[in-house]
């Protein structure tokens, strides 16, 4: 951990106003998201299994502000797609990145251990009061076949090479997503209503979001006009989903941070991930991959742009 | 649900409504489905106001444009299509057969041509039935709950 | 004591909703990894007795959504020609919550201050009083906890009785119930519940937090706006906290139009956290930065409240903390004003 915490304080000695990383929590499993002003506090940051968020999310409002901030792979393309749209400047943004062995999902490990106290991470097993898990069962599902281990840019890195390009655990078979796959029309309606029918509107998956950024001034509560209703219900929860979705066209990164801050498990990956497929296909791009990117949504190519109008 | 479809148009004003204008004022023959709402351009079509055609009742949504290269503001439907085609994948995912939604291009000039499209697009949707989001087969999303009968 | 196996749980479930109340029972949703709601029961579906659900079950007095009346003008020249359609009469349909821990039915001990009063009284929401009044509560009491519960320190914590009609303490092959209303003895009092003298295994003990004088402290605290900054600097302000929280009440009331000129005006859940909850029509917002929202909603909750209505609008539950998104932790913002300003009271305050 000397490594990351030297580094953390050289940022803040190079002239950032503060290094957004983590520390150590009461919480079993999840890491505390924290700022750090001064090389005093650097000496309480950490980097393991257990730091999960995604902290891209707090650029835009610091954005008036020079901001080092310790990165993994996935959270690095949240940065890129942030600079790439310009919504931070390069120059304001020190990228701090670690090796990373992919993060729990806290939810497994209550389903895997019940909720324990204390967390124990040996290696390729983690044990909590008595049972053990291979770590592979409990990491997000994101972490399994990950492809962003080696972030796109950074300005440091903690580590060595080698371990910045580490091969992610196998991915694991989509249980969810085959069967959905497999539904039809009918039946994708039928089990959206049913997905969507749990919504309680809290917008936290907004607000989890990096590129959410719009803050009071979201569509998807727009009075005038008005395009979702404010009713809890599923028709109504949907049509806000729908916007979001639609709004996170070409600029989505898989981060996965909706799916994980929603307090009713709604699969709200199944949407977004088909939408970068398609975007990929469509094409080519995948987000938070280029900082000099034009988002594909405000540019087009009249050489390639012909899918034959049905 | 029964009845006829409902299906809602976005046409740009310049080329399309033109040539709509021009089937109607020569009484070619079409299916009168079709609701229209002219916009300036198909550039100004955001995608949610298909979803939302779609949520309020709609069965089939067109969108219809001036031909690529020939758009009044330039390059209104160059944006245009590229946003059409992502959404016309993305409404599947949603449930919505892709049959039920169609972007084309069809200018002032073309007035048979729009005839034939509408005639095209209305029996396209009519296959397919009502779209009855509300009728779709609930689906088991609870540990253990039996299915319904 | 009565005593039930725990074998026999759906009998005495589907009786119950063979009797005409509508069941509802923690459940795991499919396909997530550990997302448990509370969700109404039918016959062979898996209950959930070990795991905590992500939201309270706030929703059966207090609906995400209720229509409060429909409207329609008369005429487009005439917008003073309002016809109103009355809403559905509160709504009194028998609904039995199986499975809610002590924290939640103390939750319901704590809204009924601002929302079960007399009728006629100041503190009466009709709609709020016949859902409350229809409500049967069976509770399991907790003999384990995690690091998140922090109810030992509100009441009688993991013992608190009051909103409970029936106490299900878990013990070999089954639960012993302990009927704690009228209601609860009707129910105790038939089968599947066989008589017992065992006695009932002690509860767990959580976490505590320091309330001494926080109302004051937070007193102290208002103009600090340092330490709220600091307190909320990893919040989003997503509205997570407020909406899975049992005792947060706050609504909004807006219309929505159906037609042209049809309408319905509706309540429902709103948020202290959102960004938009004091925005004003000019676009002025009093509390424009979530440490100000931050500070709002802990005052209201072991300040505010307290003082107005007599009890914490807390109880423990660690769902905040559970499912922040942020890890935030509500224990660690309590104890910051403690510290911090424990000196303006040792100093005699202002």
């Amino acid at each position: 951990m000397s490594d990351l915490i030297s580094t953390i304080q050289r940022t803040l000695e190079e002239g950032a106003d503060l290094v957004l990383g983590w520390t150590r929590s009461a919480t079993a499993g999840v890491a505390v998201p924290v700022r750090f002003y001064d090389s005093a506090e650097a000496e309480a940051a950490v980097f393991d299994s257990t730091c999960v968020h995604n902290l891209a999310v707090h650029l835009p409002r610091l954005k008036d502000r020079t901001v080092g901030i310790v990165a993994k792979g996935c959270d690095v393309r949240s940065i890129v797609e942030l600079i790439a749209e310009r919504e931070v400047a390069r120059e304001r943004v020190k990228i701090i990145a670690v090796p990373c062995p992919g993060v729990i999902d806290v939810k497994k490990v209550w389903r895997c251990f019940g909720y324990g106290k204390k967390c124990e991470d040996a290696g390729g097993q983690v044990a909590m009061e008595g049972k053990t898990a291979a770590r592979e069962e409990i990491l997000l599902a994101k972490c399994r076949g990950c492809r962003d281990v080696t972030p796109v840019i950074f300005d440091q890195a903690v580590g060595d090479a080698e371990s910045l390009s580490a091969p992610a655990p196998a991915a694991e078979p989509a249980g969810l997503r085959e069967r959905f796959r497999a539904m039809s029309p009918a039946e994708r309606r039928g089990f959206w209503r049913e997905q969507f029918s749990r919504c309680i509107r809290c917008n936290a998956c907004r607000e989890a979001c990096p590129m959410c950024f719009c803050r009071d001034v979201c569509t998807m509560q727009t009075r005038d006009p008005h395009w979702a209703g404010g009713e809890i219900d599923a028709a109504e929860a949907q049509m806000a989903q729908q916007i979001r979705v639609s709004h996170l066209a070409g600029r989505c990164t898989g981060c996965e941070e909706c799916e994980r801050a929603c307090p009713v498990g709604i699969p709200l990956m199944l949407l977004l991930e088909e939408q970068n497929e398609a975007v990929a296909a469509l094409f080519g791009y995948r987000a938070g991959t280029d900082p000099a990117a034009r988002p594909p949504l405000l540019t087009f190519d009249n050489n390639k742009d012909s899918w034959g109008e049905r | 649900m029964s009845g006829e479809v409902k299906l809602v148009g976005f046409l740009c004003n310049w080329c399309s409504y033109a040539g709509a204008d021009m089937a109607g004022t020569a009484r070619m023959k079409q299916p009168a489905n079709l609701r229209v709402v002219r916009l300036p351009c198909t550039g100004r079509v955001n995608p949610l106001l298909v979803l939302k055609a779609f949520k309020s009742g709609a069965d089939g949504v067109l969108v219809s444009g001036c031909h690529p290269g020939d758009c009044h503001y330039n390059e209104g439907n160059y944006y245009a299509r590229r946003r059409l085609e992502l959404l016309a994948r993305m409404l599947p995912v949603y449930g919505i057969e892709p049959e039920r939604f169609r972007y084309t291009w069809v200018s002032a000039a073309e007035g048979a041509r729009w005839a034939q499209v509408v005639a095209e697009f209305t029996a396209q949707v009519e296959s397919l039935g009502r779209l009855d989001s509300a009728a779709a087969l609930p689906e088991q999303i609870f540990e253990g709950r039996p299915a319904d009968e | 004591m009565k005593f039930i196996i725990t074998e026999k749980i759906p009998e005495l479930l589907e009786s119950l909703s063979n009797a005409g109340q509508e069941v509802w029972a923690p459940q795991v949703v499919r396909d997530t990894v550990n997302t448990v709601l509370f969700a109404p029961w039918i016959p062979g579906a898996d209950i959930s007795f070990d795991m905590f659900t992500s939201i309270s079950a706030k929703e059966l007095v207090l609906p995400a959504t209720e229509k409060l009346f429909s409207f329609r003008y008369r005429s487009e020249n005439d917008l003073e020609a309002i016809e109103i359609e009355s809403g559905e009469e509160p709504q009194a349909r028998p609904i039995l919550l199986f499975g809610a821990r002590a924290c939640d039915a103390a939750a319901l001990g704590a809204l009924d201050a601002l929302f079960n009063g007399e009728p006629g009284g100041a503190f009466n929401d009709p709609a709020y009083r016949a859902r409350r009044g229809a409500l049967t509560v069976i509770t399991l009491a907790c003999t384990s906890c995690d690091t998140a519960c922090f109810c030992s320190s509100f009441g009688e914590g993991p013992a608190e009785k009051s909103g409970s009609d029936i106490f299900l303490y878990p013990t070999e092959g089954g639960y012993l119930a302990e009927a704690l209303t009228d209601k609860g003895k009707e129910i105790v009092g038939q089968q599947p519940f066989e008589d017992s003298c065992a006695t009932a295994p002690p509860l767990v003990e959580t976490a505590r937090v320091d309330l001494t004088d926080i109302a004051s402290r937070l007193r102290d605290g208002f103009a600090d706006i340092d330490l709220w900054e600091q307190v909320a600097e990893r919040c989003l302000s997503c509205g997570y906290c407020t909406y899975s929280c049992p005792t947060c009440h706050c609504f909004n009331i807006f219309d929505e139009m159906r037609f042209d000129r049809e309408g319905e005006r509706l309540r429902g859940w709103d948020a202290c956290m959102f960004h938009q909850y004091t925005e004003e029509t000019s676009g002025h917002n009093p509390r424009p930065r979530v440490a100000h929202r931050y500070r709002n909603r802990l005052s209201h909750k072991f300040w505010y409240y307290p003082e107005n209505q007599g009890a914490f609008l807390c109880t423990g539950c660690g769902r905040c903390i559970r499912g922040c998104p942020g890890n935030l932790d509500i224990r660690e913002a309590i104890a910051a004003v403690q510290q911090r300003h424990a000196g303006d009271a040792r100093n005699g305050g202002r």
